[in-house]
């Protein structure tokens, strides 16, 4: 993706670069360049603006029946409402809470306990089979095991989130521990290195595209939580929320939410992805465990 | 399943104790705790309690009907999922331009998590068996698909200009490099989905079900039956588990040429 795009701008900048010689002076290559833009643009968005006058078309002629899909402007009224009230900043600034203190708590955890694993091998490879089953088994079948120990409130919402945060990053940051170039560390060793600094200078650094993966993972895991933890015994939070407008046939705004939740989970993944390249820039080879 | 795993390892005692210590620390603790009550025996019953009632229901036959419900909503979202996600993955690679067209979508509903379009399909579909069958096949239709769109796109463009420079027919260039190019990756978009439909079934039966591995979870906790709670979780884990190894095993298999031309 991100690799294609370098590309793809590599070559655009060689063909003004090459246009810009032969017809100097002249507005032409300008005027190409923008319009290779703005069509690059629109080709980009084009599948989100058919789908969004579809969605305002299709209601208002009464060809989907407007009560189960309203039109996307109602859509969008229904949100400002919300925003207006204030009652979408109220759900928003607990979930947002829930999120944070499980998603930081796991990494707080992960990330130090992965670079240990990873470090004392043998300690790793006798924990490895028990991580490996606490990975594979779904958080959301361990929930009510969660409700039990924590109760209903919010330590339970939060333990949640920080289970299914922990085990990807956990193993993304052993395998980023573990798998560094051999020869990284020989050259090291050889200049008579520490541990404490090769672990710092050399280890650390060579394992941190792959503990971003783990984080991107994280991240994506930890917002399904989220919606599953507010989804069961809870009154606030986006979950809560859109399941709330579902079952008081506030349609709009449920969409609203859903929407939302959507363009959050798409905006953090970008982010993480942008930072992901960024930091593999000079790596190509990155190790991806997760689902 | 040991990804991490690069030594080459020898099946032995030593390696059956490596692999097997840690989890049997783990279930004596489960034992021992509870009896001595260190943790309450009313939200942990001791492990021999709970593996007594997991036989009790799988030999009365309970547990097999809420199996057999779970395995066929998983199986039938799952399969129509694997065949329309991996076809219209091919097609929405079949040129840049298409592929740059449907890339936003694609991004836009591989991160939207299945559980936040749940009140919408319940919505437009009641609660019925149709809602959650559409629940997994959503879950499971987006890594398929986006693995296939990432399998093409690495498909060398060398084997690619090389078979056009034997003016090879559309039909075999796709039948003849760039799908067995892509299996691997399809391989691994098949156990991706797979967990995550496991993962879906599990959120599609917590809400508005009456039977069902996921059901059977939440109504034992809500009846106070802890110990029938923990068997069922018992079962869930390790039929997830089961399905994830069977799919790892097989995708070991399938890519071994994929790997060794790696190192």
């Amino acid at each position: 993706m991100g690799v294609e795009r370098a590309v793809t701008r590599a070559s655009l900048m060689s063909q003004s670069l090459t246009e810009a010689k032969t017809v100097r002076g002249s507005l032409r290559p300008i005027v190409k360049k923008v319009l290779r833009v703005l069509g690059d643009f629109l080709r980009s968005f084009a599948i989100i603006f058919i789908i969004i006058i579809l969605w305002e078309i299709f209601p208002k002629f009464g060809w989907i029946d407007p009560f189960l899909l309203p039109a996307f402007s109602d859509v969008v009224s229904g949100f400002y409402t919300l925003l207006k009230t204030g009652e979408f900043f109220k759900h928003f600034n607990v979930s947002i809470i829930r999120i944070s203190c499980g998603f930081f708590g796991g990494l707080a955890l992960a990330i130090p306990l992965g670079v240990f694993m990873g470090w004392f091998k043998t300690f790793e490879e006798y924990v490895n089979p028990l991580v490996e089953a606490c990975r594979n088994s779904s958080v959301l079948t361990l929930y009510p095991i969660f409700i039990l120990l924590f109760g209903i409130g919010e330590q339970a919402k939060i333990a949640i989130i920080m289970w299914g945060t922990t085990w990807v990053v956990l193993l993304n940051t052993i395998a980023g521990v573990k798998n560094v170039d051999p020869v990284l560390i020989k050259s090291a060793r050889s200049m008579g290195i520490r541990d404490l600094a090769l672990l710092r200078k050399v280890v650390l650094p060579a394992a941190i595209p792959s503990i971003i993966t783990g984080i991107r993972l994280g991240a994506a895991n930890s917002i399904l939580i989220l919606i599953a933890a507010e989804m069961i015994g809870s009154n606030s939070g986006l979950g809560f929320m859109i399941f709330y407008f579902e079952a008081r046939y506030a349609i709009p705004e449920m969409y609203a939410g859903v929407i939302f939740l959507a363009l959050m989970g798409l905006t953090v993944h970008e982010i993480l992805c942008r930072v992901e390249n960024r930091l593999t820039a000079w790596h190509e080879k990155s190790i991806y465990f997760g689902t | 399943m040991s990804l991490t795993g690069t030594r080459k390892t020898k099946f032995g005692p030593r390696f059956i104790f490596r692999k097997t210590l840690a989890i049997g620390v783990f279930l004596l603790i489960w034992q021992i705790f509870p009896t001595l009550e260190i943790i309450s025996p009313r939200t942990l019953p001791p492990l021999s309690e709970v593996l007594t009632r997991l036989w009790e229901i799988s030999t009365n036959g309970e547990l097999k009907v809420h199996i057999a419900i779970s395995l066929k909503r998983a199986l039938i979202g799952y399969f129509a999922a694997v065949f329309t996600a991996i076809p219209l993955g091919f097609l929405m690679v079949w040129s840049r331009k298409v592929n740059q067209f449907f890339n936003p979508i694609v991004q836009l509903f591989r991160n939207t998590s299945s559980l936040a379009l749940y009140p919408v399909v319940l919505l437009l579909f009641g609660i019925g068996e149709t809602a959650k069958l559409i629940i997994i096949f959503w879950t499971a239709a987006w890594p398929l698909l986006i693995s296939v769109i990432d399998g093409v796109r690495a498909v060398d463009a060398i084997y690619v200009k090389a078979a056009k420079s034997m003016s090879i027919s559309t039909v075999s260039l796709f039948f003849r490099v760039i799908l067995p190019s892509t299996i691997p990756y399809i391989v691994t978009g098949l156990r991706i989905s797979a967990t995550r439909s496991m993962v879906a079934l599990v959120a599609a039966e917590m809400l508005g079900a009456s039977s069902g591995l996921g059901f059977l979870i939440f109504d034992t906790q809500h009846k106070d039956e802890i110990d029938k709670m923990y068997a069922a979780i018992i079962t869930l884990i390790s039929l997830g588990m089961l399905v994830n190894f069977g799919l790892a095993s097989l995708e070991k298999k399938l890519t071994v040429w994929k790997r060794s031309a790696q190192i």
